[in-house]
């Protein structure tokens, strides 16, 4: 039997031809026993899925908390904007879960199956590792042209993605969906970014921003016009009908305009789905022993008459180098005298520099007495309650290591170079009976930790991000306590610019996790903020460096103003009226 | 643990499965907390495993089905079936092992979103007729056959009936869902549309005709490929794959009945299965649906209640089926029943066919009258055609023709004998048609008419 049997009442019907096979074998009087027979009915019953009326992939979703308004956007979305929307909560309630509930309910469903995903180039292996972790679906990061064909569920960066290379293999694909995060970059639909993520061919498109509108009306027409063509008609049909002459801000009618926005947009607030407790930040002052101080200051004299010399380009081995050794040398003399001793043998150096660098060992590992150790032992002291301690270096950790068991505490270690087993044990120890948790920023990612509420960091990372992602540990969603955040800071040291900038400029310690990013997005520096933090640490002369902390200071200081603005522009035209609940 | 179960796999399946134990839970919240604990939950990695696993065999079984309690075949036959216009007779009647299949289909319908459904289709695969499912077909006990299902027949037929069956049964949800997408699909399709076609308005206006130009056919392009994704989108999918058969062998009981009618007789097959005491109603002759109460026509044709026509007049019994002229196919115009050809009466002038109640032979000229072609004479009162009744004296012609006759005539006799009121009148006239003696007698102030019939009856007087 080959012949398909030809639809004769319900023409779109297109019979399997794996039927024939099963036909075949009940022509040639094959038979199976009942029981696998019943067996075969009940998979197919047990498997079929239907509607949208919940989401089948929750208890799929493993060691995620999941709350109640990112079900509900997920299943709106599913329902009734049909897979198309902006997903623009403010900050922190987790954009990223929300996609990847639609994303993972489509898969289970059989709806979807090439998926792309458009992101910053910073975030691609954050993205993979979440949808592997908490979705369980396994992404690739594209690495090169072929991967496009290869794989059917990439994440890519936007500006890899558009590059003319890549773009002509995107093109003649069609993806079930595509998400695009950090959608803010596509506000202008004159940029190649808009017109690239315009061109690909996708059936469900989900566009994760937080700031949706920024400055003007026109950002969110192109937005909303990237999604649903049509859905605010063309520009001049938008022009005429909603914008007040010369004022691109405020549209004539918010609330017509809103309606519009419904059917394409839900916008979550923090205050209306979760409130976060409280958070104090307490800053420690160390004064540093006088072996310290020594080293500290010999470590930072090299430094500064090394650093400024040293060509950008040719030699960043040895400007990369001699930038961990400061931020060493500021956690402590163990991590300083590791790099120190690596240093001294490396042939990038001359030998006067080789001999200087010995010298500046000696020195590191001739350190007695280290202060913030005995600060941290006497903090401990004083809490029944469980907490964290970051630091950076791996020395620095195996010397707490040593001291916190010499002083009977229990702890337990966490670090990138440990498997993925033994970091379950150590979270799982943590969990159970240990007091401390003692981690290198390896331990950031993915794993909760809410179950704490103190915090120490032993030393300051000079990114922002960093320091942010580890206060996102334990002050995030499911905390339930008050949150304590203490950061050791050592006088006459670079920490001093470090909470110049991030404490007094930002208010790093207040903002909501998330929003570091997007003012940080704003400053106009092609350096990284550890760069210029370095350069101006490493200028000679001291009025020098005031004057470039003081006008680095300032850009940031308008960045965070910034933000505030785009902050009430958008509460102003959007409000509460695209949450999916507590809406008016 | 509580809620978790502990699963060895049969050697055979550990490939398939990955694994030789598996702990599993139907609890998330047990999944989370233990390691190596899997969870079942649809769309979970291992249920999908198992479910592949499970739907890669059981493909096709087969069973027996015992018979219930006995019951004769007279029993069984009043039970489902009635008749009219004849009387059933078991004339013969034999049992038999009958195959039947059962086939289960998943289907699936994807448009922007799924509707997925298994439906089950019985067939006897002697008949191809649809049998009512029933719970007993999922019995895992059921026995075997004894002997292995030889004499090979061809399954293809009863595929394909079950495919067909399974085809009108999904009907309505298809179209639903098919309907739907559509709509959602012109609503999206309209927005682009309008969408493009305001941009390219825009350009004309705004832009030189050779910029308005190159614009426009960047807009249309662009048209396209939304409107190709939309219709990808909303796009009806819809798959069917065979799930598995299940070969049913059911004890059945195959009879012929002889059914008497008024004329010809006629022998009808039928038969039931041992388990549902059930008979598969019959069809039509004439139009092809089931029926539970059985008509004969004089013909024997079997058929239903809609298919039978009978005759008012006669109880002549026909049907669709029956040969053209043989049919009860006219109805009274003016009463509305059904008439043999017999029993038509097609009038003379030209109303229609009436039934021989509604039908007046004119007395006069002899021709057939009927509903408003029909009136009665003023002075004999009896009924003619209308153009023999003229209409000034409402008198009709057999009367306008009255003669003198005299007083001992033969008709006047009859009349003296039979009427009392005959006495008084000394003058005579009569005059005779098709049906009736008209007679009338004449006194100084009063006049009356006498009707004999044929026969020399008195049949009307006044
Ligand atoms: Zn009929
Ligand atoms: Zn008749
Ligand atoms: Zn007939
Ligand atoms: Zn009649
Ligand atoms: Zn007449
Ligand atoms: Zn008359």
């Amino acid at each position: 039997m080959t012949e398909a049997y030809a639809p004769r009442h319900v023409p779109e019907l297109r019979f399997s031809p794996e039927d024939f096979a099963i036909l075949n074998e009940v022509q040639d009087g094959i038979v199976e026993d009942s029981r696998s027979w019943l067996l075969n009915l009940d998979a197919n019953a047990l498997s079929l899925k239907s509607g949208f009326e919940e989401l089948l992939c929750l208890p799929l979703v493993r060691g995620l908390r999941k709350y109640d308004f990112q079900i509900k956007t997920a299943l709106k979305v599913l329902r009734e904007l049909r897979g198309r929307a902006i997903l623009a909560d403010e900050v922190g309630l987790g954009k990223t879960i929300e996609a990847g509930l639609i994303a993972k309910e489509l898969m289970i469903r059989g709806l979807v199956r090439k998926v792309l995903i458009l992101v910053p180039a910073s975030l691609t292996e954050q993205w993979r590792d979440e949808m592997q972790e908490k979705f369980g679906i396994p992404f690739e990061v594209t690495d090169e042209v072929e991967d496009w064909a290869r794989h059917d569920r990439l994440i890519c960066s936007l500006d890899t993605a558009k590059s003319p290379r890549h773009s002509v293999n995107i093109e003649g694909i069609t993806f079930d969906l595509v998400i695009v995060d950090e959608a803010h970059k596509l506000k202008n639909r004159l940029t190649l970014n808009w017109k690239f993520v315009n061109g690909i061919r996708k059936k469900y498109l989900l566009l994760l921003t937080a700031t949706p509108v920024q400055n003007d009306l026109e950002e969110l027409f192109n937005l909303v016009t990237l999604l649903k063509p049509g859905q605010l008609g063309t520009w001049g049909q938008f022009k005429k009908r909603f914008l007040a002459a010369g004022d691109k801000r405020m549209p004539k009618d918010v609330g017509d305009l809103r309606g519009l926005l419904f059917e394409v947009m839900i916008r979550n607030r923090r205050g209306n789905v979760l409130t976060l407790p409280p958070r104090r930040a307490h800053l420690a002052r160390i004064t540093f022993s006088p072996g310290e101080r020594r080293l500290y200051d010999e470590v930072t004299a090299y430094i500064r008459s090394r650093y400024p010399r040293l060509d950008r380009k040719e030699a960043s081995v040895n400007r990369l180098a001699l930038m961990i050794l400061q931020k060493e040398v500021g956690s402590s003399s163990f991590a300083a005298a590791a790099t120190l001793r690596r240093l001294s043998e490396s042939e990038q150096f001359t030998f006067e520099e080789r001999e200087q660098l010995s010298r500046l060992r000696d020195m590191a590992v001739s350190v007695d007495r280290h202060e913030k150790g005995g600060k941290l032992v006497e903090f401990l002291g004083k809490f029944d309650d469980k907490v964290l301690v970051f630091t950076q270096y791996l020395p620095t950790l195996s010397y707490l290591d040593g001291l916190l068991k010499q002083e009977g505490f229990s702890h337990s270690l966490f670090h990138g170079g440990m498997d993925a087993w033994t970091k379950e044990e150590s979270v799982r120890k943590f969990k159970g009976d240990a007091k401390v948790f003692l981690s290198t920023e390896a331990g950031g990612e993915g794993r909760n930790l809410q179950f704490a509420n103190k915090l120490v960091n032993y030393d300051l990372p000079w990114n922002p991000l960093r320091l942010e992602q580890r206060i996102g540990r334990i002050h995030r969603v499911g905390q339930e306590r008050e949150c304590q955040i203490v950061s050791f800071w050592t006088e006459r040291t670079i920490d001093e610019y470090i909470l110049e900038l991030l404490d007094k400029k930002i208010d790093m310690f207040e903002l909501v996790v998330g929003e570091l990013d997007l003012i940080l997005g704003s400053v106009e520096d092609r350096r990284s903020f550890e760069e210029v933090l370095m350069d101006i640490w490493s200028m000679e002369s001291e009025a020098e460096r005031r004057r470039e902390l003081e006008r680095f200071g300032g850009e940031l200081l308008d960045a965070k103003k910034r933000y505030a603005a785009v902050k009430s522009y958008q509460e102003g035209l959007l409000g509460s009226s695209l949450a999916v609940e507590g809406s008016t | 643990m509580p809620g978790v179960v502990r699963y060895e796999i049969p050697p055979e399946r550990r490939a398939a499965l990955n694994a030789a134990v598996l702990r599993v839970t139907f609890d998330p919240a047990l999944a989370e907390k233990y390691d190596g604990v899997e969870l079942l939950t649809p769309g979970s990695l291992l249920l999908d495993r198992i479910i592949e696993d499970a739907s890669s065999r059981g493909h096709h079984c087969v069973a027996i089905v015992q018979a219930g309690d006995e019951s004769s075949e007279r029993e069984v036959l009043a039970a489902n079936l009635s008749f009219r216009n004849a009387t059933p007779e078991v004339s013969s009647s034999k049992r038999d092992l009958v195959p039947y299949m059962l086939f289960t289909f998943r289907i699936t319908l994807i448009t922007d979103e799924k509707t997925e459904l298994l439906e089950t289709v019985v067939l006897n695969c002697d008949s191809l007729r649809e049998h009512q499912v029933r719970d007993m077909f999922f019995e895992e006990a059921l026995a075997l056959p004894e002997e292995p299902l030889t004499g090979k027949r061809d399954i293809r037929p009863v595929y394909v009936a079950a495919c067909e069956e399974m085809e009108k049964r999904i009907g309505a949800v298809v179209a639903d869902c098919r309907e739907s997408a559509r709509g959602r699909l012109t609503e999206e399709e309209q927005r682009i549309k309008d969408y493009f076609a305001g941009l390219a308005r825009e350009a004309q206006v705004s832009k030189y005709p050779e910029q308005a130009k190159a614009a426009i056919e960047a807009y249309s392009a662009e048209e396209r490929k939304r409107l190709e994704e939309a219709q990808l989108k909303y796009s009806l999918d819809a798959r069917v794959r065979l799930v598995g058969v299940r070969t049913i062998m059911v004890p059945t009981v195959k009879m012929a009945v002889l059914l008497t009618g008024r004329k010809k007789g006629r022998e009808i097959e039928l038969q039931y299965d041992e388990v549902s005491l059930e008979i598969p109603p019959p069809r039509c002759d004439a139009c092809g649906t089931e029926m539970k109460e059985l008509g004969l026509c004089d013909e024997g044709h079997l058929v239903c209640g809609e298919c039978e026509r009978k005759c008012a007049v006669c109880d002549r019994v026909s049907c669709q089926a029956c040969a053209e002229n043989l049919r009860v196919s006219d109805k009274c115009a003016q009463c509305g029943r059904l008439l043999c050809e017999l029993h038509a009466v097609r009038d003379d002038f030209g109303l229609g066919v009436y039934c021989p109640d509604h039908t007046t032979e004119c007395p006069s000229c002899g021709k057939k009258a009927s509903g408003s072609f029909v009136a009665r004479c003023g002075r004999c009162n009896q009924r003619y055609c209308f153009l023999c009744v003229a209409a000034k004296e409402k008198s009709c012609g057999t009367c306008r023709s009255l003669t003198g006759v005299s007083a001992d005539n033969a008709d006047v006799a009859r009349v003296k004998s039979q009427s009392a009121f005959a006495g008084k009148f000394g003058k005579w006239k009569a005059a005779r048609n098709r049906k009736f003696t008209i007679v009338e007698g004449r006194a100084m102030l009063a006049k009356r008419t006498f009707v004999l019939d044929m026969e020399g009856q008195l049949v009307w007087e006044g």
